[in-house]
Formats: C-alpha cells, sequence, structure tokens
C-alpha cells in the first residue's frame, strides 16, 4: 500500500531527539481526586512538527493541551520539554486558544506587545519593541491594522492577532486548542494556510486540537485520534502528502474513509457499553 | 414630537425642577418676618455673592477640597490592593465577609467620640472620619470588580508566563477601572456628606465649621449661601466622575 499518502504510524522516523515527550500523562478537570479527563496518554513532538489531535468534544483534548502547556498540573506522568522537566508555563510553548482573547482596552500592537514585555520570556523595549511587533504583524498580514481594538476586528482578524502575539515569542512548540473552531469554512481554509506557512518559515512545531476531520487531512503531518472517559489516544496516522494539499485532495480520500471508520468505532463503543453516556457526554 | 423636540425636552426638564425649587424657596421665605427674610433666595444670592468677592469663602473651601481629596486617596490606598487581595483570595474575601458588613454598617458620624478620643481635637479626626466613609464604596467596588474579570484573560495572561503580580497590575487592574470609577463615586458622594459635620468637630477652617460660624454670627443668609456652594460643588465632583467613567466606556465600545 505504499501508493497511499499515509501510513498507519509504527515507528517515527525523526531520528533528534523530540522537542517535547511526554510519558504516561493523566489529568482531572480539577485536581487529585477526581475521575481522569484523559489517561495515560503518551507521545512526541518533534521539531517543525504539525501534529492535530482529533476526538469528539469532552473527550479530554482541551485539557491535555492544558496540561502540556503548564496551564494546569498533571496528576500522573511527566512533561519534557527538550529534554527538560515542564512545571509550569513555559516562554517556549505559545497558545492560541478558540476564542482569541484580546484586552479590550489594548488596540492590536498594545496586544502583541503585552507579550513581549513581561519579566519571563522575550522582553524588548522601545524601537525593539516596534520592531518585533511590525515583524508580528507582518506574520498574519495585519500591518494596516495596528491601531484597531478587538471590538473593531472580525473574528478571522482577532484570531490573527491572537496568532502574532504568541508567535512573537518566538515559541518553539504552538499549541492551538481548537483555535478556527468558532470562523466561517472561507475564513478557516485562510487561517490553516496562514499557520501553516508561518509555522514552517518559524520552524514551530504545532499541536492543534480540532473536531474537524477535514482540518486535520490538510494541515496535519501526523493525526491522533482520540477516545473519551476517559481520554486517550486510540489511533494515529502519518500523513506523507506534500502541503499544500488543495491540489492533491483525492489522495487524501482514502484516508479520511480510515479516520471515518475509526470515529464511528470509537462512537460505536460508546453506544454498546453505555447508553446514557451519549445524551449526557455533550 | 419629532426626536429633535424630544431631546430638546431631555435637556431642558432638569432645570424646570431647578426653577421649581427656587420657586417654592422664595414661597416659603415671603412675608413680614425679617428672619425669614434672611433665608430668601435673593438675601442668599446678595450673600453668595459678598463671599466670594470679598474671598471670605476660599479658606474654607480650599480647606474641604484638601480634606476631601486626602480621605479619598487615603481610602483608595487602603481600599483598592485591600479588595484586590481579596478579590483574588475567595477564602479571605469569606472569612472578612462578617466583619466588613457589619463594620461598613455603623454609620461614619457614629465613630465621631472614639476617633477624637483616639486622634484628639484637629485634622486626624476628621481625616478618619472621611476616610472611613469612603473607604466601603471603594473596597467593595474593587471586589466586585476583581469578581467580574473574564476568567480568559488570566488564562492568557498565564499562557504568556505572567507573573501574579504581572497578572495583577496588567490584566487585574486596567479590567477593574470601570468599578473603580464607579466606587470612587459613591465613595465621592458619601465622603462630601460627611464632611461637613466632620468639620464640627473643632477645625479651624472648611465649609463645616463655617455653617457653625454663620450660626453663630447669626449671619442666616451666609449660611443658606455656603448651603448652596456645598451642592454645586457636590455636583460638579460627581459629574466629573460620571463624565470620567462614560469616556472610559466610550474609549472601549
Amino acid at each position: 500500500m505504499s501508493f497511499l499518502p499515509f501510513t498507519t504510524a509504527t515507528r517515527s522516523s525523526h531520528r533528534n531527539p523530540p522537542l517535547l515527550e511526554i510519558q504516561q500523562l493523566s489529568a482531572s478537570y480539577a485536581g487529585t481526586g477526581h475521575p481522569p479527563v484523559f489517561n495515560d496518554i503518551s507521545l512526541k513532538i518533534h521539531q517543525g512538527e504539525v501534529i492535530c489531535l482529533l476526538g469528539a468534544s469532552g473527550c479530554g483534548k482541551s485539557t491535555l493541551l492544558r496540561t502540556l502547556g503548564g496551564l494546569q498540573p498533571a496528576q500522573k506522568g511527566s512533561i519534557f520539554l527538550e529534554g527538560e522537566k515542564v512545571r509550569a508555563t513555559r516562554p517556549e510553548i505559545g497558545f492560541v486558544f478558540q476564542k482569541a482573547v484580546l484586552f479590550p482596552w489594548q488596540n492590536v500592537r498594545k496586544s502583541i506587545a503585552f507579550g513581549l514585555t513581561l519579566r519571563k520570556g522575550p522582553r524588548y523595549k522601545n524601537a525593539d519593541l516596534r520592531k518585533k511587533v511590525d515583524a508580528a504583524l507582518d506574520d498574519v498580514g495585519l500591518h494596516d491594522a495596528g491601531h484597531l481594538h478587538a471590538h473593531q476586528l472580525s473574528g478571522g482578524m482577532a484570531q490573527r492577532v491572537s496568532l502574532a502575539r504568541a508567535l512573537a515569542r518566538e515559541p518553539s512548540l504552538l499549541l492551538l486548542d481548537e483555535p478556527l473552531g468558532a470562523l466561517d469554512a472561507i475564513t478557516r481554509l485562510e487561517m490553516q494556510k496562514l499557520i501553516l506557512d508561518v509555522a514552517e518559515r518559524h520552524k514551530i512545531a504545532v499541536l492543534w486540537v480540532t473536531h474537524d476531520i477535514d482540518e486535520a487531512l490538510l494541515v496535519a503531518d501526523r493525526i491522533f485520534l482520540m477516545d473519551r472517559r476517559p481520554g486517550r489516544i486510540v489511533d494515529e496516522w502519518h500523513v506523507s502528502s506534500p502541503k499544500p494539499r488543495f491540489d492533491s485532495l483525492d489522495s487524501l480520500l482514502p484516508l479520511r474513509m480510515t479516520i471515518l471508520s475509526a470515529l464511528s468505532k470509537v462512537a460505536g463503543a460508546l453506544r454498546s457499553s453505555d447508553p446514557a453516556s451519549l445524551s449526557t457526554a455533550a | 414630537m419629532s426626536t429633535t423636540s424630544k431631546r430638546w425636552l431631555s435637556h431642558f426638564l432638569p432645570f424646570t425642577g431647578v426653577a421649581a425649587g427656587l420657586l417654592l424657596w422664595w414661597l416659603a421665605t415671603r412675608g413680614e418676618s425679617v428672619l425669614a427674610a434672611s433665608f430668601s433666595p435673593v438675601e442668599t444670592f446678595k450673600a453668595l455673592v459678598q463671599l466670594i468677592r470679598t474671598g471670605e469663602i476660599w479658606p474654607h473651601l480650599t480647606a474641604s477640597t484638601i480634606r476631601v481629596a486626602e480621605g479619598l486617596g487615603l481610602a483608595a490606598l487602603i481600599g483598592i490592593p485591600l479588595g484586590i487581595i481579596q478579590g483574588m483570595n475567595p477564602n479571605l474575601e469569606r472569612a472578612t465577609s462578617i466583619l466588613f458588613q457589619f463594620i461598613r454598617m455603623i454609620s461614619p458620624l457614629a465613630w465621631m467620640p472614639i476617633a477624637v478620643m483616639l486622634l484628639g481635637i484637629g485634622d486626624a479626626p476628621v481625616l478618619f472620619l472621611l476616610t472611613v466613609a469612603a473607604v466601603w464604596p471603594l473596597l467593595l467596588g474593587t471586589i466586585s470588580g476583581v469578581h467580574a474579570v473574564d476568567r480568559e484573560h488570566l488564562t492568557l495572561a498565564r499562557s504568556l508566563c505572567a507573573s501574579p503580580l504581572e497578572i495583577v497590575t496588567r490584566v487585574v487592574v486596567p479590567s477593574i477601572i470601570p468599578h473603580l470609577l464607579t466606587g470612587l463615586r459613591l465613595a465621592m458622594g458619601v465622603i462630601w456628606i460627611v464632611l461637613v459635620p466632620a468639620e464640627m468637630l473643632g477645625v479651624q477652617a472648611g465649609l463645616g465649621y463655617f455653617i457653625l460660624d454663620t450660626r453663630d454670627r447669626l449671619a442666616y443668609s451666609e449660611l443658606l449661601a455656603v448651603l448652596l456652594i456645598i451642592g454645586a460643588i457636590g455636583y460638579a465632583f460627581d459629574a466629573f466622575l460620571r463624565n470620567a467613567h462614560q469616556r472610559w466606556d466610550h474609549s472601549k465600545h
């Protein structure tokens, strides 16, 4: 089956030590004592890789992301960033959330500068700060929008600012929590391309949470499928077809079918074992 | 009715109330009695002009304004940081909830004898009373402001590795400014009300002092003139803060 643009993962093709490695990670919503939201997850992310985490709402994707980034504590297991244990948020890790989360009292430039004037992480002043903000605005195609405030931005523009704010801090890993979930289809496609472009240009690894199979197929080098209750990784696929993939959509169809059937298995397992969970798992 | 005339009417209506008040005042002080006549609007405005022209009122006005500024400043210095600490620590807030609501219900004027016993006669007890009066609206306004801070804003700041102090100064404080302005406006209102009785505590200048002084001199038209001044300044302060509040809101929306 070597003609297919994907393979079922059995080994990692990377030789270098991973950028991020997690081992047997578990976490719950509210500290220990609660049942885990996700359980026993191990994975490696290499430099510059784009990984999509696919799964239904409530499967713990977002919690996994927040735990990876140090925003909330793990119950069990460990996280290593370039071999170093992660215990709190790190400047090398950038976040973009589903909402852009822009402060209403700041315009676009100030929003980006905010992340460049904190004590931990890259810190700039005056002319250097202006240059960095300009570069970040250029990265996301917003050089003319620096003076606008959050309420004057469309959803797509706001999310660009949010991306620029994370990029300006020169992260080596970007954690995206359904960043395009609230956007229309066309804006989504534009943003997918933009994120891929900047990630490639700056050699940033991306862990991208989504519930959209097509999004995962278009952007990912690897796709993980998460099951829920407790969340765990049940499948992994490599997508080797070159990007951008709009010209070779047909070649992605077999993988799409494979993922769909894996999804239906996850859903089927849910239905047969616990009929009540379907209605409560929203 | 057209919208322009409606708007004109809504601007005009408040002044009809003022005019009616003046009319009632004039009617109430009309008559043969000399005493009543000294309370009349005409005499009062004459006295007002006199007070301003001779400059007699200025030392009292400045003394009172400085006291208000000091009281408000001291209350802000205590109430705002305390409110932020409380708002961010639910346990601390719960621990102090009964205590604070209890103390808050004691009229600042009820502290008068204690203030005098502790601090003697003069400026210190007055400042104490003004601060006690003004600290509550600022403290409670700050706490409710901190509660209203968007959790996602805090998470975002944490995702950018902001320290707890940076989160307070760069996210919480700018978020609560509208609440602070409301608290400041309420504090201003109550401090201005407490000022006059507090200044009857043996100080040598101030609008409260001046009221007692006019009473002792039987200068009733001057007394009423001082009341007019107190009302006018209070109204001006309030209008200024209300305006600041609206401006802050408009700068965002």
